[in-house]
């Protein structure tokens, strides 16, 4: 009987994937559903004491965002982060993916570990380090700057210089794992191919457009949605190399997040930019994947 | 004229030598196969012809041009892949048409020739399809049919077929040898198929261990293979070898010994070696003589018999002398154990001294 087994089959897929959807729905659902929900009331250090104290006030929350400087500051930030971060990462990991990829290159698993290294490296830790690198007075980077009669730049101290000293922080951070992904499409890209362009007469920028770019194109578009979410959500590098400073100059949305719920403690206010967030996320990410969509078109 | 010459070609990974001193002259025009086992260097030496590989040592002459050191897209040769390596996210017209690309021709001209060709090629239908739409065989005719329409001056085939069925392999090979016919362009072939090699060369050429082994017509191979490499790997079933005792040379004719005991009159003339050198004896399994009256009778009792429809692969063993292969035509299946009398017709044998060469020189016996 074919279809008591295909039930049966039906029952044991369910029952195997259960532990992994529990833990979805606790982890994750129940979390996203609960944030959307506290984004609708006042929820505050009050509510906290006696939760009688807690009132719906409907999209209150969102209105007084929406309304508020400080808000439009952090999310002007965040958006120079994405828009400049996200090309500077992305570049960063396909350029050393090629170059790990490259076929005559030696010692290759030492320059993976190596390049990979700054991802798996504490971030406070390392963003110490950097603070001193981008030290005005006796930081490397100012040094080498004088080397060609630049400088010296307040990095961390200036808002101009601060942004792009934190994205270059963040770049060093993350390309190493993008790096694998593009790394593991490359090496997916059948030898031959490359090969046979290099037959029809295809140089390395042909080969590179023709060849390589439309084989690693659903690499590009994962690292891409990935690296946009990831900028959209720093949080902890301007945390602990500026504060937020100079002069508001780092807040990210997170960052503001953080200060709306656990410095000033308006869990409400704070949960309704977590949605606002998601929400911006979301819309970027699915602009993305149309644009993406109509030119695979 | 687009004659390929290599010179004294050497080629080296690490510390092995894939080609060594490999010298070859391809004519214009004609279709040239390499043969040889899986590492033997062939495929070593399509790339290096391409430009895929750059030579440790050598020379490689296109024409009256040396191209050793130019780049694979100046050298003026097209190559089909094994894998075929279409590329994916490109039609079949743009598959064909990237190499005209590349070259800035006018799009008109580019059109026009890959229309030529895709309509030579049947694939006229399928044009705008990407090549994972396409059946194996037709993506194997846009690799060729990219080849073509650049119009090179040599074609490089790397084992083009041996990812399509028995069947198909049989049609596109004549399909190859019938375009060959209509173009005319010098074709380096690399195979590791024999009925592929035999059925489609103009110029055999047979490689082991990054060494040519022997180069000439098929049939020249087949019926006077150089040594005891090209006469085992040339022919299906293998020739069977026999160890014997050079016993004396008198009058163009040698008396062999043989583990048997028995003593067979070969005719040979020059012959190198001397009394009591070890020489091996090949014969054909289809040059055994059922009841025959050839130079040396052998009892024999049949172990297993393979039927192929037209003829009839019968494994015996023979007394003092061990395995053999016998090749009967028609359908015939004696019972494993039957006793059988075959003979060696002596004109039908070649010969190779100890370190493999051949020793005959006179003419053999034509093979049907």
């Amino acid at each position: 009987m074919i279809v008591p087994q295909r039930a049966a089959e039906t029952r044991a897929g369910w029952l195997m994937s259960a532990p992994a959807l529990a833990a979805i729905f606790l982890f994750f659902l129940v979390p996203a559903f609960a944030s959307l929900f506290l984004s609708l009331t006042d929820f505050d250090i009050y509510a906290l004491a006696d939760l009688r104290n807690l009132r719906f006030i409907g999209l209150r929350n969102y209105a007084d965002l929406l309304h508020n400087p400080l808000f439009w500051n952090a999310f002007l930030n965040s958006a120079r982060y994405v828009l400049f971060g996200t090309p500077l990462v992305v570049g960063m990991s396909f350029a050393a993916a090629l170059l790990i990829n490259h076929r005559y290159l030696r010692w290759r698993p030492v320059w993976r570990v190596i390049l990979f290294a700054p991802y798996v490296t504490t971030l406070v830790a390392t963003a110490v380090v950097w603070r001193y690198l981008f030290n005005t007075e006796y930081g490397l980077v100012n040094w080498m700057l004088g080397w060609v009669a630049l400088g010296p730049i307040d990095w961390l101290g200036s808002p101009t210089a601060s942004t792009p000293a934190i994205l270059l922080f963040v770049a060093w951070k993350t390309f190493g794992y993008n790096m694998i992904i593009f790394l593991a499409a490359l090496q997916l890209v059948p030898r031959e191919l490359d090969e046979a362009a290099r037959l029809d007469g295809a140089g390395r920028i042909g080969r590179l457009r023709h060849v390589i770019l439309p084989a690693v194109a659903p690499a590009f578009l994962l690292v891409t949605v990935l690296t946009i979410a990831s900028m959209f959500q720093l949080f902890a590098e301007p945390y602990v190399m500026t504060e937020g400073g100079p002069a508001q100059s780092t807040v990210t949305i997170l960052y503001f997040m953080y200060e709306e719920g656990f410095k000033w403690w308006n869990l409400g206010s704070g949960a309704a930019v977590a949605v606002l967030l998601f929400l911006c996320i979301c819309a970027v990410t699915l602009v993305e994947l149309l644009l993406v969509r109509r030119n695979l078109r | 004229m687009s004659g390929l010459r290599i010179e004294e070609a050497c080629k080296s990974f690490s510390a092995r030598q894939i080609l060594d001193r490999v010298t070859l002259d391809i004519a214009d025009g004609s279709f040239a196969v390499v043969v040889g086992p899986s590492g033997c260097g062939k495929s070593t030496l399509l790339r290096t012809i391409a430009g895929l590989e750059p030579l440790d040592q050598g020379a490689i002459h296109l024409g009256a041009r040396d191209i050793t050191r130019l780049p694979p897209g100046q050298r003026d040769i097209a190559m089909v892949f094994q894998s075929y390596a279409l590329y994916p996210h490109l039609t079949v017209r743009e598959n064909m048409a990237f190499a005209l690309r590349m070259r800035h021709e006018p799009a008109n001209a580019i059109d026009r020739a890959v229309r030529q060709v895709a309509e030579m090629l049947d694939l006229a239908d399928v044009i705008d399809r990407k090549p994972g739409q396409l059946s194996g065989g037709q993506r194997q005719r846009v690799a060729i049919g990219r080849a073509i329409v650049r119009k090179p001056a040599v074609f490089l085939f790397d084992e083009p077929l041996s990812n399509l069925d028995a069947g198909l392999r049989a049609r596109v090979r004549l399909d190859f040898v019938t375009r060959h016919q209509q173009l005319r362009t010098t074709t380096l072939y690399v195979t590791h198929d024999q009925v592929e090699a035999m059925t489609m060369a103009d110029t055999l050429i047979v490689m082991n261990q990054g060494r040519i082994e022997q180069i000439g017509t098929p049939s020249e191979l087949y019926a006077r293979p150089a040594n005891l490499f090209v006469a085992r790997f040339l022919g299906m079933p293998e020739m069977n070898l026999i160890a014997g005792t050079m016993i004396e040379t008198r009058g163009g004719i040698t008396n062999v010994m043989l583990p048997s005991g028995k003593t067979l009159a070969v005719p040979l003339t020059g012959a190198a070696s001397g009394r009591g050198a070890r020489l091996t004896l090949g014969i054909r399994p289809q040059d055994l003589i059922a009841h025959g009256n050839g130079a040396m009778r052998i009892d024999a009792s049949v172990r297993l018999v393979e039927r192929m429809g037209s003829r009839t692969n019968i494994h015996v063993v023979a007394d003092g002398i061990g395995a053999l292969v016998w090749q009967r035509q028609g359908d015939c299946a004696p019972e494993p154990g039957t006793p059988v009398q075959l003979s060696i017709d002596a004109s039908a044998l070649h010969l190779f001294g100890e370190d493999g060469s051949r020793l005959n020189t006179e003419t053999l016996k034509e093979h049907a």
